[in-house]
């Protein structure tokens, strides 16, 4: 079987082994962030979520998959012309098709809210920078509450009988019964919750994907021939970037190149979505060319590399010597 | 390609070790913040957070350092000699690895915590010094002279070495003398501080002193002068003869009879005997300062000073204290049955090295089943004796000064109004601060004992779990992350040709790409963690953990070998 024939196969090999993994992980930080406050982990759970979590995986994993095929055809004697086509063409199907296969699965209903998703009797909970503790919670009434406020003066612990809480939208307000009623409000903060917490340089790039996805997904939703522009300015650009698999004489800086580059894009749209949008919203009244303003941005960027490839770069890199 | 890869990797590791540790000193001491620290900590801190943030980094930058050399280490074969297999190039190199991974691991149990410990004490410290050195100015400013050398007395125990702070002391000091002279006696003693003093001009003041007939201030300045130089014989004169003076002072007040001062001594003897501690000490203190010479009333202070240490303790000892870095934020339940809860608060709790602990801002409460409140107190100042807080607070001459808990709702029993019984051990009480910051300074072993019982204090103890567990992880991924790197800088190897200049300039690239890269890899491995420890127990996690980490050696392993040497 020739390479170019092989080429779909193994970037849909790739895609779904990427996509499974990011999935998974992504319902674990689900569970753990929201979910497992109010419900254990069931297997009814995991099948109501992972749907979920494929449509929010998808764009990163598309991107991931392009530049590990990418690494891939680095390797191999085939024209830089084809590969790249190749891959724009595999990379903006798979996209596609698989946002909208996925979209109509992804529904998730909303969580039930509940105090005791957040109170358990004899134990602190963090709500609004002080802490409640209860001997007993029935429904939203709370019995024997403890608040512990640490900037509290002149004493930091006071004790109503009782209290009644309520959860909306994430925010508990918890209020005492008696004669000067002491309300707390606020997002609890679980003790659980902060070992899901990523470091700020994980937290960051978590951030920028979120960002993408969620516009993609908007887009989706919004119009379809925007999303097919982004999608490809997307894919483009990310298959562009495989051009930087031949800038030096070493692959290894080569491929970390590759990897600086494509974080940078994920930056780059939450800067240009986050940052510089509303700032052209001011100056452009057409929403159209604010909305496409990232990806447009991508394009240009894409079609750069692009040039740079043609007019700088050689075929291969890896011609002068055998493969691995 | 015969040269083992462990030889080429080995001065690439050594480099990268070196210039990350250079350029996390670097970074440290370029932002070293005078705000947050003291500047004469500046060094210290700089090495300290320079070695956490290496253990911090370890991993990526060890990653960088295996891959580059891995890559750069390919000699193309001659041609007509045998080639080496490359498991037997890489062979040491695994091994180098395991070895390593044990260096790392012991550094991270060992030297890290007390590191990240000993950071957060100086910072504490640090605050500490700064608000007293501000309280030092505005007491100097507003003419208080006696609350400036305070300050600046316990200023210089946390910065001995800040020469502006004791020429503001000696300022204040003379000038605290010179504003209440009948109360000189209490002008504190000359401290290490002194040394930094030049002694020529202490030996001045004291000539000065002496000549205005300032006995005390005399003695002062000298007595300072012979610690800064004890070579100084006109300084010891002064002392001499400014003590010579103040023993004529009471000498002539003498007025009390034999008669009147034995039945003093039995009456403060009886004090004792009745379990009167205090009252006894404070009746020894005041005969002590009649007669010095006599025994019996010096072995029976001493006694009553025992006595009262079991009941309650010194207020200086504890001002003195409250200075030093402790942990902060500490609550708890103390005990929680069927009938009634109660919680604890402490502000700050002190490990002294001596093994004393002291408590800052104390306050217990404790109610019902049906939220009624039995007590509530708070004390400003407590000291641990085996398993109680002693809240009694004593001044070590004034017997008017005495501080106790101060109770805001309801009363306990007499003999228990001052003490609190604490369940959880002074190990267990650092834990149970707000942050898990706390957490940084404690090794697998601490936090495996302590796990145990965080739930009856009214703590989740899953965060502990998790961050235990994610320690046992890291050697594994240190190990992992060697071989895989090993196997990706081999097939991503350099052939033909030399290292060129765009090279070289990118290569500062590669450790970026790499952290990134290792703490995704981490990352991924905590979510693991918490998802297991959260919904299926600490065992679960154990034993997934171990299966994960066995797959992923196994997998790196195959990858390593599937390496050519050609």
């Amino acid at each position: 079987m020739k390479e170019p024939w092989k080429v779909p196969f193994i970037f849909l090999f790739i895609l779904i082994f990427t996509t499974l993994i990011c999935a998974a992980l992504d319902t674990l930080s689900a569970w753990g962030l929201s979910d497992s406050a109010g419900r254990g982990f069931t297997l009814a759970y995991a099948m109501q979520r992972f749907p979920r979590s494929l449509f929010d995986v998808l764009v990163p994993s598309v991107v991931l998959s392009i530049v590990l095929l990418g690494l891939r055809l680095a390797r191999r004697q085939l024209s830089r012309f084809a590969a790249f086509f190749l891959v724009l063409g595999i990379g903006y199907l798979a996209l596609v098709n698989g946002m909208l296969w996925i979209r109509p699965l992804a529904s998730l209903p909303p969580a039930p809210e509940a105090p005791a998703q957040y109170i358990a009797a004899s134990r602190f909970v963090s709500v609004g920078g002080r802490m409640v503790l209860v001997r007993s919670l029935s429904g939203s009434r709370a019995r024997a509450v403890l608040l512990y406020d640490p900037a509290g003066m002149p004493a930091r612990f006071s004790v109503a009988t009782e209290a009644s809480a309520t959860v909306r939208g994430g925010q508990l307000t918890l209020t005492t019964v008696g004669p000067r009623p002491v309300t707390l409000r606020g997002s609890p903060d679980l003790t659980w919750t902060s070992v899901f917490a990523a470091d700020r340089f994980t937290e960051l790039l978590l951030r920028d994907v979120r960002t993408m996805t969620a516009d993609f997904q908007g887009l989706l939703a919004a119009s379809r021939a925007e999303f097919f522009a982004s999608s490809f300015a997307l894919v483009f650009l990310c298959t562009a970037s495989l051009m930087l698999l031949r800038v030096t004489r070493w692959p290894l800086v080569n491929v970390m190149l590759l990897g600086i580059a494509v974080r940078g894009w994920f930056w780059l749209y939450h800067f240009l979505a986050v940052s510089a949008v509303p700032q052209l919203s001011r100056a452009v009244t057409d929403s159209f060319v604010v909305r496409m303003a990232p990806s447009g941005a991508f394009l240009a960027i894409g079609v750069l590399f692009l040039l740079v490839d043609i007019i700088f770069l050689r075929g291969s890199r890896e011609a002068s010597g055998p493969a691995a | 390609m015969n040269r083992s890869l462990l030889s080429r990797i080995l001065p690439y590791l050594l480099a990268f070790y070196a210039l990350s540790l250079a350029a996390f000193f670097l970074y440290a001491i370029l932002t070293f913040s005078p705000n947050e620290y003291l500047a004469s900590l500046r060094w210290e801190y700089a090495l300290k957070r320079a070695f956490v943030l290496f253990m911090d980094y370890l991993i990526p930058v060890h990653a960088a350092a295996v891959a580059v050399a891995a890559s750069l280490s390919f000699e193309a074969p001659r041609p007509g000699t045998p080639v080496q297999p490359f498991s037997r190039t890489v062979s040491s190199a695994v091994v180098a690895f395991l070895v390593l991974t044990a260096v790392y691991a012991a550094l991270a149990e060992g030297a890290a915590p007390r590191t990240r410990t000993r950071l957060e004490n100086m910072r504490y410290a640090s605050r500490t010094a700064i608000e007293l050195k501000r309280q030092a100015d505005a007491a100097m400013q507003r003419g208080d002279y006696r609350a400036a050398l305070e300050a600046a007395n316990r200023y210089l125990e946390l910065d001995p070495g800040n020469r502006k702070v004791v020429e503001q002391r000696l300022t204040a000091s003379s000038r605290a003398a010179r504003q209440a002279v009948p109360a000189a006696e209490r002008i504190p003693a000359a401290g290490p501080v002194a040394n930094e003093a030049d002694a020529q001009a202490l030996v001045e003041r004291a000539k000065y002193y002496r000549d205005q007939g300032d006995w005390f201030s005399a003695h002062y300045y000298a007595q300072a002068a012979v610690t800064a130089d004890p070579r100084r014989r006109d300084a010891l004169e002064i002392m001499s003869q400014a003590s010579a003076q103040l023993a004529g002072i009471p000498a002539a007040q003498k007025s009390e009879t034999d008669a009147q001062f034995f039945l003093r001594k039995k009456d403060a003897l009886d004090r004792l005997e009745r379990g009167d501690a205090i009252g006894a000490y404070y009746a020894f203190l005041a005969l002590e300062e009649k007669s010095k010479r006599d025994p019996d009333i010096e072995n029976y202070l001493k006694e009553a000073s025992a006595a009262v240490q079991k009941t309650a303790f010194f207020l200086d000892e504890a001002r003195k204290i409250e200075l030093l870095p402790g942990t902060q934020g500490i609550l708890f339940l103390n005990r929680n049955d069927a009938q009634s809860t109660e919680a604890v608060s402490i502000a700050k709790m002190v490990q002294v090295p001596g093994g004393e602990d002291y408590f800052f801002g104390i306050e217990a409460i404790r109610y019902d089943d049906a939220g009624a409140v039995t007590w509530h107190f708070t004390a400003p100042y407590g000291k641990r004796e085996g398993d109680v807080i002693l809240m009694n607070a004593v001044d070590r001459s004034d017997p008017a000064v005495q501080l106790l808990p101060l109770y805001r709702q309801g009363t306990r029993p007499a003999p228990e109004r001052s003490v609190l019984r604490l369940q959880p051990s002074a190990e267990e009480l650092r834990v149970l601060s707000s942050g898990r910051a706390a957490l940084g300074g404690m090794s697998i072993g601490e936090m495996w004992r302590l796990r145990s019982r965080l739930g009856s204090y009214g703590l989740g103890r899953q965060a502990l779990s998790v961050e235990m567990t994610m320690r046992l992880v890291m050697p594994f991924a240190f190990l992992i992350l060697s071989i895989l790197c090993t196997a990706l800088g081999w097939s991503l190897r350099m052939r033909t040709g030399r290292l060129s200049f765009v090279g070289i300039l990118l290569l500062p690239l590669l450790p970026v790409v790499l952290a990134l890269l290792s703490l995704l890899y981490l990352h991924a491995h905590r979510l693991i963690v918490g998802f297991t420890v959260i919904g299926f127990g600490l065992a679960t996690a154990f034993i997934t953990l171990a299966v994960l980490q066995v797959v992923l050696l196994g997998v790196s392993l195959a990858l390593l070998a599937g390496q050519s040497s050609r």
